[in-house]
């Protein structure tokens, strides 16, 4: 192994907690020399613990919107100049009483201050009923089930986006306000499912599109959103999720939209699967891939056996609906699914994924039910063999070390382990002293330098969710010492500067932590 | 099987037709990543929100020209922001006193060698002799350690093998070592 190489494992092993420098220098002993000074710095890079503030996120978010659409008008105002020139070309028979409404609307919004103030309201503040009014004579004026679908979706959106501000604002959010973007998907789905079916894919393509800005929008304000908010946030994000499903169900079998899906329907989760392998045959509308049958397949394409393929798909009344499928042109061996157990054999060698059987070793214990997990396997001769449930359970770890660092936002710490710093999402912690004293995270910028343990921490996108602190107190400090006064007056003071600059103090230059000096272990 | 990943590869494709929704849900996605990369560059909050809001717009006008190679989407926007760091210490003529405030700092330290090891691994020194690296070398530290990319990731942003970005990454840290533990 060249030497880079192995710096590299060293470093990433180090990185994310797996291992310590004296676990490298175990293993490559004739390079300590060379390696040790090198990882001692690599540990010693981190990112600074700041991040943006939300007013200035909000500044940058209406000076590129601005940019898009020209400093001339809002993009509210570009949006609903779209549409409202839309519903005047799709407005059919009663398309002059439309375009009499339509100005009279547009003069409205437009010509109206307050109209306008109400576009930028958010739910419980004075003008939103203005906004919400607005939008109801909208809907009123959407002549056909294309517009109507187009506006629901779009109200879809910007209830999202108003989570989305309320969270970012530690606003309560309300429960009308977070059913209302399930509300607004389902209204859209079934616009759609009144479009004659060569309109309906423009349409489906819009719910697709719609739905994941919607997702990642809600996914960015539930990392932020307080504890209280999370529940709502999450279920604005299961509809957004679920209208995705059922946008890739419509694409390849159009005729579920004969009795539309709901997004409050929980089952659909249970039904997705994703799935990485050779596809060995297709044979009467069974499909062999990687040793796992999926029965009476539906797909728009069929790709070529032996090719290697991603497939992502519900499974529903023993049907299987492709929803989106990659083929790759080089075929291994390797099986991946990926989907929520929903209960297994009698003797337990057989388990469904999200309604695939898969064939698993006797013995091995079984997640719990509705839970999503992954199965990793090999095929051989189109049989599958699986490598065990290697994500069934969640990753947690547990790790001791030093409080180093807390950061501006109060969400994440900085514990160092034998001078390699691990950052550690605290947001959702319960966190108490070695007395069984109750701590908040404002507490633990005061304990920084005292000893600590994570316990139960969640891996999850490359990141550490900490379940619980332990924190042992710092001992009380003595009597005063000479010059300690004005060694903290000057701490103080150079605090206070780096606030300015909008910096974390470096608190390696104050007494309280131990530098790299501190013992820590990780497992 | 990576559903960020999907989601995030859609609306590139989705922002590159210059749809405006997805590129701005691409901003609300990677605005806290560029800010972070720039603010460790510039070390000041004040320029790092206005190169930060810079590297958007640069980026929405020049989104019809960018290619999907299996690259981050984040890896372009960093390049972005590279050139618009640069461009603002040319212009500001910060990065000779930054580099004059760095050298000063290291010969205060190199009087006490006794503290230097520990001294060597405080953060603003170490960030001042990552900003004294050459090229291809600072941007694989700064996309490794300061953006979180993988070596693949690193490697297609860079049009290089992962094996020649991890030889690129224990050049830079031998080059780091010799800049903050001078004789090593």
């Amino acid at each position: 192994m060249r030497k880079e190489d192995i710096l590299a494992e060293c470093v990433d092993g180090i990185k994310s907690g797996r291992c310590i420098l004296d676990d490298c220098l175990l293993r490559y002993p004739e390079l300590g020399p060379e390696l040790v000074p090198m990882l001692r710095i690599a540990a010693s890079i981190w990112p600074e613990m700041v991040a943006p503030s939300a007013e200035f996120k909000q500044r940058a978010r209406e000076r590129l919107l601005e940019a898009m659409w020209g400093p001339a008008a809002s993009p509210e105002k570009k949006q609903q100049g779209v549409d409202w020139v839309t519903s005047i070309f799709t407005g059919g028979r009663l398309r002059f009483v439309s375009i009499v409404a339509s100005v009279l609307l547009v003069s409205l919004i437009t010509g109206s201050a307050t109209a306008y103030a109400a576009q930028q309201s958010l739910p419980g503040d004075v003008l939103y009923p203005v906004k919400a009014g607005l939008e109801d004579v909208r809907l009123v004026l959407a002549l056909t089930p294309v517009s109507r679908a187009t506006l629901h979706l779009e109200m879809a959106q910007r209830r999202s986006e108003e989570i989305a501000a309320q969270s970012s604002l530690g606003r309560s959010i309300s429960a009308p306000a977070v059913e209302e973007v399930a509300i607004q998907i389902d209204a859209a789905i079934k616009e759609i499912s009144r479009v004659k079916p060569e309109d309906s894919k423009a349409l489906l393509d819009k719910l697709t599109e719609s739905t994941l800005t919607e997702r990642v929008r809600l996914s960015q304000a539930s990392e932020a959103a307080t504890e209280a908010a999370q529940p709502a946030v999450k279920q604005a994000l299961d509809a957004a999720y679920r209208g995705s499903l059922i946008a890739g169900l419509a694409h390849s079998s159009p005729s579920v939209l004969s009795s539309p899906p709901s997004v409050s329907d929980e089952n659909l989760e249970k039904s997705h699967f994703q799935l990485e392998g050779t596809l060995f045959s297709v044979e009467g509308g069974v499909w062999n891939v990687g040793g796992l049958l999926l029965q009476k397949v539906k797909s728009t394409g069929t790709p070529a056996p032996g090719s290697r393929v991603e497939i992502e798909g519900l499974v529903q009344g023993g049907e299987t609906t492709v929803i989106r499928i990659r083929q790759e042109a080089e075929a291994d061996n390797q099986v991946r699914i990926k989907g929520v157990f929903v209960g297994a054999n009698p003797d337990g060698t057989l388990w469904y994924i999200s309604g695939i059987p898969v064939g698993i070793p006797k013995g091995t214990v079984p997640p719990s039910e509705g839970k999503v997990m992954e199965l990793a396997g090999t095929s051989s001769n189109g049989v599958f063999t699986s490598a065990g449930s290697e994500s069934a359970a969640e990753e947690r770890v547990d790790i001791s070390g030093i409080l180093a660092q807390v950061s501006r936002d109060k969400k994440t710490v900085a514990i160092e382990v034998l001078g390699a710093r691990i950052m550690v999402n605290v947001s959702q912690a319960q966190i108490e002293a070695t007395d069984g004293r109750s701590l908040t995270v404002l507490d633990l910028q005061s304990l920084v330098g005292s000893d600590l343990k994570v316990t139960s921490a969640q891996v999850k996108n490359g990141l550490l969710y900490a379940k619980e602190i332990v924190v042992k107190s710092k001992p009380k400090p003595g009597p005063a010492q000479p010059g300690k006064d004005k060694d903290d007056k000057e701490n103080g003071k150079d605090r206070s500067r780096d606030a300015e600059k909008g910096q974390e103090p470096d608190k390696n230059n104050g007494k309280q932590g131990n530098g790299g000096k501190g013992k820590g272990t990780t497992g | 099987m990576d559903t960020q990943r999907n989601l995030e590869h859609a609306l590139v494709q989705r922002a590159v037709e210059r749809d405006k929704a997805a590129f701005t849900a691409l901003y609300d996605i990677h605005i806290d990543q560029v800010y972070r990369h720039v603010y460790y560059r510039v070390a000041n909050r004040v320029d790092a929100e206005d190169i930060s809001q810079e590297v958007f717009i640069r980026a929405w006008n020049a989104i019809g020209r960018y290619k999907i190679t299996g690259a981050p989407f984040s890896a372009w926007l960093i390049s972005i922001a590279h050139n618009l760091i640069v461009d603002h210490y040319r212009a500001s003529r910060r990065l000779v006193s930054l580099e004059d405030s760095e050298a000063s700092r290291q010969t205060d330290d190199e009087t006490n060698p006794e503290a230097m090891t520990e001294a060597s691994l405080k953060r603003d020194y170490v960030r001042g002799a990552i900003l004294k690296l050459k090229g291809e070398r600072q941007q694989v530290v700064l996309m490794r350690f300061i953006d979180g990319l993988s070596y693949s990731e690193i490697a297609r942003a860079l049009k290089k093998s992962e094996g020649a970005v991890r030889v690129i990454q224990y050049r830079a840290l031998n080059d780091l070592r010799h800049l903050l533990v001078p004789g090593a």
